[in-house]
């Protein structure tokens, strides 16, 4: 993947949910569309807003634009493939990460902290082992 | 098949959320519970942290398979021009990492254990232990410790320098202690809380709860093994302190460990006696029902067609909207 590829994906990851949705329309016309297109599947939006979201995409890096008589006419730079490919690479990436990471042994250990016990606090438990035997031996046990 | 992909979809997003959700309220559930569960018996902590472990998974298949899926099938008319958006498909992608990592983690950790397994039998001789009801092996050459193997047929393997550290009463105690392990399929069970899906094999609380089970089953097994005798208590102290002397360090055994206070806790539980205690009944009584709850409102839930079908207008909402 190119750097300025995998950077317009990243960049599709952190949109705000008008900007994914403006996106997903110009997807799905799949032609370049302009302001004025896109308004009927915004109802509720002013023109300018549908504007200014056009055009912050574009500055994102994610539209490509083209100027048609007095109008912008925008299009995608990254395809719904392209970002299927990219989450379903990082997902095979992350899951094959799952069965590397996992060398945890399936082991009942007598003590399974190997290596961390700490010798003095070794020394005090042993103490107090042989303090309870003692006691033990005096009961008659 | 459009419409089997939209509804696949919408089963594995809706997974996801009661997941998330139940994941949130274990979370809730077990800084309430908090140390408390310290007080409780070995057994009784040992079934809350699994139960704790497993519930967010097994609420959210039953929420995707009794709630959106039958929500779905009702309300969505077959002819229906659905299509796949990138959130539902972001959202179902997820859902598929989060069933599959689990398992993958648990077959990479079983795969671990042969490997580590293999190794250690090359050098090692079998020992006849009577009465103990599985094979142990000796292992000649390397650092070995003291580890019980196996998910369904389970065999001890020991190094040579350990077992020859312990005195035949120390070797009695932790021949028990992995009896007890063995009988209870702690290591069967460690597997199938690895292997269990959804956010929690990803989360640091997940984790926790592993450990927390691990510690349990420990302190069940000590339990167990003792039986309520003080002699066998410290015999069996003495030999968890020469193993942790002994033992090697091995820092992929060490991803396990229990926490450094571990062998601490048990050898001064056992030399203490305090191998029984019971969890107040308000207590256990307010922890099970906070586990047994979202299972309950799931099942409520999928029984309520209208809830079910306010629940489909919203998922269908939301996806319409992103």
């Amino acid at each position: 993947m190119s750097g300025d590829r995998a950077a317009r994906l990243s960049t599709l990851a952190r949109l705000g949910p008008l900007e994914a949705r403006v996106i997903e329309i110009v997807w799905k016309r799949g032609a370049p569309v302009s302001v004025r297109d896109l308004q009927p599947d915004l109802r509720g939006l002013a023109y300018t807003t549908v504007m200014t979201t056009l055009d912050r995409l574009y500055k994102k890096g994610l539209l490509h634009r083209r100027k048609e008589g007095r109008a912008f006419l925008y299009s995608t730079r990254v395809t719904p493939h392209e970002v299927q490919q990219t989450l379903a690479q990082r997902l095979v990436g992350w899951l094959l990460g799952a069965t590397r990471e996992s060398a945890r042994p399936l082991l009942s250990g007598l003590v399974d902290t190997l290596g961390e016990a700490d010798g003095a606090l070794l020394e005090e438990l042993e103490r107090m082992i042989r303090h309870r035997r003692e006691q033990l031996r005096r009961e008659g046990r | 098949m459009t419409y089997l992909v939209v509804g696949a979809c919408f089963c594995l997003a809706g997974f996801v959320v009661a997941d998330l959700a139940a994941t949130g309220w274990i979370a809730a559930l077990v800084a309430l519970v908090g140390d408390g569960a310290r007080r409780w018996s070995p057994s009784q902590r040992r079934r809350f942290f699994a139960a704790a472990r497993v519930l967010p998974c097994a609420a959210a298949v039953l929420f995707a398979a009794l709630v959106v899926g039958p929500g779905y099938a009702w309300l969505e008319p077959r002819g229906a021009r659905e299509s796949v958006g990138p959130m539902l498909a972001l959202v179902a992608l997820s859902a598929i990492a989060l069933l599959v990592r689990g398992p993958l983690f648990a077959v990479g950790a079983w795969r671990a254990t042969r490997r580590l397994e293999t190794g250690w039998l090359r050098e090692a001789e079998r020992v006849e232990v009577p009465r103990l009801g599985f094979p142990v092996w000796r292992v000649r050459e390397g650092a070995a410790g003291f580890w019980l193997s196996g998910l369904l047929r389970p065999r001890l393997i020991v190094g040579a320098d350990v077992l020859d550290a312990l005195t035949p009463v120390e070797r009695a105690a932790a021949f028990g202690h992995e009896q007890a392990h063995a009988a209870s399929r702690d290591n069967l069970a460690r597997l199938c809380l690895a292997a269990c899906p959804g956010a929690l094999s990803v989360a640091r609380l997940g984790r926790r709860l592993e450990r927390e089970w691990v510690g349990a089953s420990e302190a069940a097994a000590d339990r167990r093994a003792v039986a309520g005798d003080p002699v066998a208590a410290v015999e069996l102290a003495s030999a968890l302190v020469k193993v942790a002397r002994l033992a090697p360090p091995a820092p992929a055994l060490a991803a396990s460990a229990l926490g450094d206070g571990d062998v601490d806790i048990r050898v001064r539980s056992l030399l203490a006696g305090d191998l029984s205690p019971r969890a107040p009944l308000a207590a256990k009584t307010v922890a099970w029902a906070g586990i047994l709850a979202p299972l309950a409102a799931v099942a409520a839930l999928s029984l309520d067609r209208a809830l079910v079908g306010a629940l489909h207008d919203l998922a269908e909402h939301l996806v319409r909207r992103f």
